[in-house]
């Protein structure tokens, strides 16, 4: 039962939308209002786990931050070893395995936690993980957790996710997919963008109320096409 | 055997790094890189056993690495300077590290400044500093002709001096000097002398 508990809690955490596009990795965050006298940079959804991955989670934002301390120091441990940077897939087997392991011992509860980790492989391709309070982990072309309707947000993503999937297509995309759960507004959401072997890129407020204006203009348009349409019908 | 010169000038600092790697009676390699590069401008020249400074420069290397990505700003000289005496004084009395460090690193606050760490755990702050036997006749060089504030050219004749005598006077033979220079832009090397 702690499993679905913890799943439970994962659905109520704030959304996570990440897409794969051909060359780069886009993960965007939901980011809840925030009190009137709290600072809104001290909440950090989306951290380094090194300089080559970048990881988001939605639920617990206390036993994501125990998580990713623990990540960040396994990376470490094997830069020390292997004098070489941890793959993503090895990052993501080696959090998925922490949080399995807190499923079956005695005294403790499961990570109330998902993560997307997002990364490259060694041959240069992009690549987004996923992993669960359960423990399993798995690869990705674009996926949503957290949210109102992680359901409704999966099955837009599903639609409209192609694999050629250039920059700013694959923003736009996160960011539609954002929008069908955030209340409008570039204060309300978090966008990163990782290339392969560049830093990765934060997107400005201004840059992301320049996208979002764009997609409501077409939207807009789009509806009216459709009523025009409708309207010449009847 | 190892030597090394380091100085600090105006916004600068400079170290000179010998490229030999003995092994008895023989050089191994005389195009060996005795330093590591921490951050974006700190770098750490070390000399001692081979088999210690690669373990103690590499573990150091990634704690500050992992350091920094926790905190998310990177240390500063200062800090760095007393994360390395701390481990060299902790490991002291179970299993001694025989490396001695110079740590060189350039902060936007406070400009560029040179830490000696010694085997024993001493830290210091110097403006100048030698290591290794030549230090015994680099030291008096330095002593005489270094002044505060030296633009890149006077440090660099300093050093030709200082390597001219080493040439002269130390038994054994270094022919390659590598010099490197620790300024705002980061860390590079001004070539081989």
């Amino acid at each position: 039962f702690q499993v679905e508990y913890a799943m439970e809690a994962v659905k109520r955490g704030s959304a996570v939308v990440g897409v794969r596009g051909a060359d780069c990795v886009v993960l965007g965050v939901e980011r809840k209002a925030v009190a009137q006298l709290q600072d809104a940079r001290t909440i950090r959804k989306i951290c380094k786990l090194d300089d080559h991955l970048t990881i988001a989670f939605a639920g617990f934002t206390a036993d994501a931050r125990v998580l990713i301390e623990k990540a960040r120091i396994e990376a470490q441990s094997y830069r020390l070893t292997c004098e070489d940077a941890p793959s993503i897939d090895y990052m993501a087997r080696h959090i998925a395995k922490t949080q399995q392991s807190y499923t079956q011992r005695g005294g403790v509860r499961p990570f109330g936690v998902s993560s997307m980790i997002s990364g490259f492989n060694s041959d240069k391709s992009p690549q987004l993980y996923l992993t669960d309070p359960a423990g399993t982990y798995s690869a990705w072309k674009a996926h949503a957790i957290g949210g109102r309707n992680e359901k409704a947000v999966q099955e837009f993503l599903e639609k409209n996710w192609t694999a050629t999937l250039a920059e700013d297509e694959s923003i736009r995309l996160t960011i539609k997919a954002l929008l069908e759960v955030v209340d409008s507004g570039s204060k309300n959401m978090e966008v990163v963008v990782s290339r392969c072997g560049e830093k990765v890129r934060n997107l400005t407020e201004e840059e992301l109320e320049v996208i979002i204006a764009d997609i409501e203009r077409e939207q807009e348009e789009a509806k009216k096409s459709n009523q025009e349409a409708t309207a010449m019908e009847t | 055997m190892d030597s090394v010169i380091s100085l600090v000038g105006k916004d600068f600092g400079l170290i000179a790094i010998d490229t030999n790697s003995p092994r008895s009676v023989i050089i191994l390699k005389n195009d060996l890189n005795k330093y590591i590069e921490i951050g974006k401008n700190k770098f750490l020249a070390v000399s001692g056993h081979p088999g210690d400074v690669s373990q103690f420069t590499d573990f150091i290397q990634k704690s500050i690495q992992l350091h920094s990505l926790k905190i998310g700003i990177p240390l500063s000289t200062h800090a760095i300077a007393n994360f390395i005496r701390k481990e060299v004084s902790f490991c002291l009395r179970k299993s001694p590290v025989k490396i001695n460090l110079i740590l060189v690193g350039f902060d936007d606050s406070i400009g560029s400044s040179l830490y000696l760490i010694d085997y024993l755990g001493n830290l210091q702050r110097m403006n100048y500093c030698a290591q290794g036997h030549t230090s015994l006749l680099v030291f008096s060089l330095l002593d005489r002709h270094f002044q505060k504030e030296m633009n890149i050219e006077e440090t660099i004749g300093l050093l030709v001096k200082c390597i001219g005598v080493i040439r002269n006077r130390f038994l054994i033979n270094q022919p390659n000097f590598l010099i490197k220079i620790i300024d705002s832009k980061g860390c590079r090397g001004l070539g081989v002398l």
